[in-house]
């Protein structure tokens, strides 16, 4: 019968005709989904972001915050990685992200536990995060960080806050969206935030973990006289110094930042004693209120030089500035480790709903010892390669570095505190590619110290 | 036999969809206290399992998947239609809709029961058109307008909407005249002389001036796709002539350009759906916030009761397919469409199974009707054409669309049952 094989005609052509929902289904629900969250009139996403609480700085001015349903970074470029983003296209990064557990009042839950609390809350706004920052500090150090790339940071020795943490290159969280895939593939890496989650070859200002582990383990004493003729067998090849120290006892050899004392402590210690110093400063572990830090690589075993090599900062291990930050800070304190922290305090409506433990002071090493290293310190900043991280009127102890790498020019480092003999604020300041630690960044360490301490 | 147990695992399966689902919906909805599910779901379920075991115990070689993916859609649908209520202030919707169902199965076990054949349908098919026509006639003139459209009668608490009846009458009337007269149109289609094809075109003429004249006077856009679409269908179905179907189908293109540059509203509504964005708080929103909805649906949805559907106006009406993709996700909305057009498959073969030329022409032809009715809504809702005000089969809210498509599965369920039988005429 005809009409059964037309039967078959239509119900073939109505069931083609089921495939188009099914192609625009894909395109709204997959391909063009995040273009359609992130309209501006779209109130699902402004929903969402009208009741995100703030991040502020540490005397509640805003770092972040929600206007006319959109995420504003009033610091802009100042902050940029560090804050990282929240956008409905783009999602979430830096402390936006990992504040988001803080700062949400109603997300998608993830876990069944997390479903029932959401549906049994009244009030859905999230909370406010306070931050260590201090504004002024920030922006200063982001300035000084002017043309480079780099990070500088502060740390308040006292309490081991962050004040500042300044990375370059950045971007401008308003065109963020806009710029997306420039920033995306940007070799210089601008959504990289370099103070807590950059790691890099400490260099020499390394060596004042390998002087004061040496000195704590009874490898060296202060007063020990090495003999540096301008290079050394380092095991398994000939470790050249950047000039014929001669005769320098232990203080002498770091103002002079001589390689061929450090490199033999740093054989004497051995990988494992290396490793375990770094350890016991805490450089190991990544700083609980420091979302997103990385936690330093130390080096590996292998060729017999390592030890060497690593007794100045160098081989392959890499720490973070804010890792090098908190070994001055140790030191500053007498020996002493506090936990660096970012986060203050959770607030609502500026009453405080969550304070983190007050940070556990830990010994790391005897005091004695470190006021062998303090002095050194002093000494480098006064009369040795740390010259120009001085500042009127202060003294300031620190550690200048130059550090080999494998992208071209040495990084300069410089990593110190002041004033000297009642240590207030730490600073860690890295240029990368740009030489010498002595030249190029202690300059920007003083500037950053002195308005640290007029604070 | 295995059919019929294929049936009974889907009817599990819808059981356990229901009740699952009921659960993880009531949990979503915590914060706005809805009412227990649980009085709605034993009713369906009872519902369904008497339509079930019924059309199961009766029916010898009918067709035992028909009734259990109707089932199906239905409890999908009723979940969605429970979980919007609370959330736009009506939480009683769930219960009004879970007895729309069970009065819509009953209607499908009255359309079991009536004794006697389905193809006395044939003779009344004056009977039927008469009063389609007169339904639409009377509800235009005594009908309540809502939303500025005049398409409900309002019974006591109850609204129906009769052009979901007059639907089903339509092609009751469609299938038993063009099966009487196919061979008098042909022959008037074949004559060798090089003249005109009077009747057909006359014919086809009067189908799209029912078409046109649905759009102009109801403003209904929806209806007049489908009634457009039905009856080409059903007139390709019958006569086989591709070449009349295709000088309709440009027919009605002109007569939709016309209608665009004539009626305002027209235009409105093609603009809203060309592009949304262009009034998204006017004209548009309807559309850019069904778009966000699914947007935000994503893959593999929010999950029943964690999503907003609600922010889409009519979300539990003619939008019920988005607040299904949001939360079930574009997966669950797939496989809504799968069950869709698995339904209308075993409508398809109960028309190539049926005994004479009548079943065939009326399964088929509700088997079109169901297919274009969703594919026009879906489409709608998904920006493939402009969006209609028609409902979904099965799925969306209201009880005249309920009882209408158990009506219209129950007639499908007859002619499978006897067509069966008498296979061998």
């Amino acid at each position: 019968m005809a009409i059964k094989a037309r039967v078959r005609v239509v119900a073939l052509f109505l069931l083609v005709l089921f495939l188009a929902p099914v192609v625009n289904l894909t395109r709204f629900q997959v391909l063009r989904s995040e273009a359609l969250l992130a309209r501006p009139d779209n109130t699902r996403t402004l929903e969402d972001l009208s009741l995100r609480g703030s991040l502020l700085d540490r005397a509640g001015q805003p770092l972040a915050q929600t206007r006319q349903g959109r995420r504003v970074h009033p610091l802009g470029p100042v902050t940029g990685p560090l804050l990282g983003y929240l956008t409905g296209r783009l999602g979430a990064a830096g402390l936006e992200a990992s504040l988001e557990a803080r700062t949400v009042g109603y997300a998608i839950p993830r876990t069944p536990m997390q479903a029932w609390s959401l549906l049994t809350r009244g009030d859905r706004h999230g909370d406010d995060v306070v931050l260590t920052l201090d504004r002024g500090l920030q922006t200063l150090a982001w300035e000084l960080l002017e043309g480079a790339r780099g990070a500088a940071l502060v740390l308040d020795i006292p309490s081991g806050e962050i004040l500042a943490v300044a990375s370059r290159p950045s971007f401008d969280p308003a065109r963020l969206e806009a710029d997306w895939e420039r920033l995306r593939v940007d070799p210089s890496a601008p959504l990289i935030e370099r103070g807590t989650q950059g790691l890099y070859p400490p260099g020499s200002t390394f060596k004042i973990l390998t002087m004061a582990g040496a000195l704590a383990d009874g490898r060296t004493r202060s007063d020990e006289v090495f003999v540096c003729t301008g290079s050394m067998d380092a095991g398994n090849f000939i470790l050249h110094d950047n000039a014929v120290h001669g005769r320098v006892d232990l203080k002498e050899a770091l103002v002079v930042s001589c390689n061929v004392t450090f490199a033999t402590l740093g054989q004497r210690l051995e990988v494992s004693g290396l490793r375990r110093w770094m350890d016991g400063f805490g450089l190991l572990e990544a700083p609980a209120l420091v979302p997103n830090a990385a936690e330093a690589q130390p080096m590996q075993p292998g060729a017999p030089s390592v030890a060497a090599e690593a007794g100045i900062g160098q081989a392959d291990l890499l720490v973070s500035p804010l890792g090098m930050a908190r070994v001055c800070a140790t030191l500053a304190r007498g020996g002493i480790d506090l936990e660096p922290r970012l986060v203050r305090a959770q607030t609502r409506r500026g009453q405080v709903t969550w304070r983190p433990a007050a940070p556990r002071p830990r010994r790391v090493l005897p005091e004695a010892v470190a006021g062998e290293v303090r002095r050194a310190m002093e000494e480098a900043v006064a009369r040795g390669t740390g010259g120009r991280a001085a500042v009127p009127g202060v003294a300031v102890a620190g550690k200048t570095g130059t550090a080999e790498n494998p992208h071209g020019e040495p990084h300069a480092w410089f990593v110190g505190y002041a004033p000297a003999e009642a240590p207030k604020v730490a600073v860690a300041v890295l240029l990368e590619n740009s030489g010498g630690g002595g030249l190029h960044a202690a300059p920007l360490a003083s500037r950053l110290l002195q308005a640290a301490l007029s604070r | 036999m295995s059919e019929r147990r294929s049936g009974l695992v889907l009817m599990a399966l819808v059981s356990a969809i229901l009740v699952l689902g009921a659960a993880l919906a009531q949990a979503g909805l915590q914060r706005l206290e809805p009412p227990s599910p649980w009085p709605s779901v034993g009713l369906i379920l009872g519902a369904f399992w008497i339509g079930w075991l019924l059309s199961a115990l009766r029916g010898r070689g009918a067709d035992f998947m028909l009734f259990p993916l109707a089932s199906l859609l239905c409890s999908v649908g009723w979940l969605e239609v429970y979980r919007l209520g609370p959330a736009i202030g009506s939480p009683a919707l769930g219960e009004r809709q879970a007895l729309w169902i069970a009065l819509g199965v009953g209607v499908f076990i009255l359309a079991l029961l009536v004794p006697g054949d389905y193809r006395t349908l044939e003779d009344y098919k004056y009977t039927c058109l008469l009063t389609g026509i007169l339904l639409q006639v009377a509800v235009m003139l005594f009908g309540t307008e809502i939303n500025g459209a005049r398409l409900w009668f309002e019974i006591g608490p109850v609204l129906f909407q009769p052009v979901e009846v007059v639907k089903i009458l339509l092609v009751v009337f469609l299938a038993a005249f063009l099966r009487q007269f196919r061979h008098w149109i042909r022959l008037g289609l074949l004559s060798a002389e090089g003249r005109l094809p009077r009747r057909a075109l006359f014919l086809l003429g009067l189908g799209w001036a029912a078409a046109e004249g649905v759009l102009v006077l109801q403003k209904d856009l929806g209806m007049a796709l489908l009634l457009f679409g039905l009856f080409l269908s059903m007139f390709f179905l019958s006569t086989g002539r591709r070449d009349l179907v295709a000088l309709a189908a440009m027919l009605a293109g002109v007569g939709s350009w016309v209608c665009y540059h004539l009626f305002g509203h027209v235009r409105v509504r093609v603009g809203a759906w060309l592009d949304p964005f262009s009034d998204p708080h006017g004209q548009g929103y309807q559309m850019s916030q069904a778009l966000y909805a699914l947007a935000s649906g994503g893959l593999d949805g929010s999950g029943l009761g964690m999503g907003r559907p609600f922010l889409v106006p009519e979300a539990y009406t003619d939008f019920i397919f988005v607040a299904l993709a949001e939360e079930w996700g574009m997966l669950g909305a797939l496989g809504l469409l799968m069950v869709y057009m698995m339904l209308v498959t075993r409508a398809f073969r109960v028309a190539l199974a049926a005994g004479d030329e009548f079943g065939t022409l009326l399964a088929a032809g509700l088997a079109t009707l169901v297919a274009w009715q969703t594919l026009i809504l879906v489409g709608g809702t998904v920006q493939l054409a402009p969006m209609t005000g028609i409902t979904l089969p099965f799925m969306s809210y209201g009880g005249s669309s309920m009882l209408a498509n158990f009506l219209l599965l129950g007639i499908l369920w007859r002619i499978s049952a006897v067509g069966e039988v008498s296979g061998g005429d």
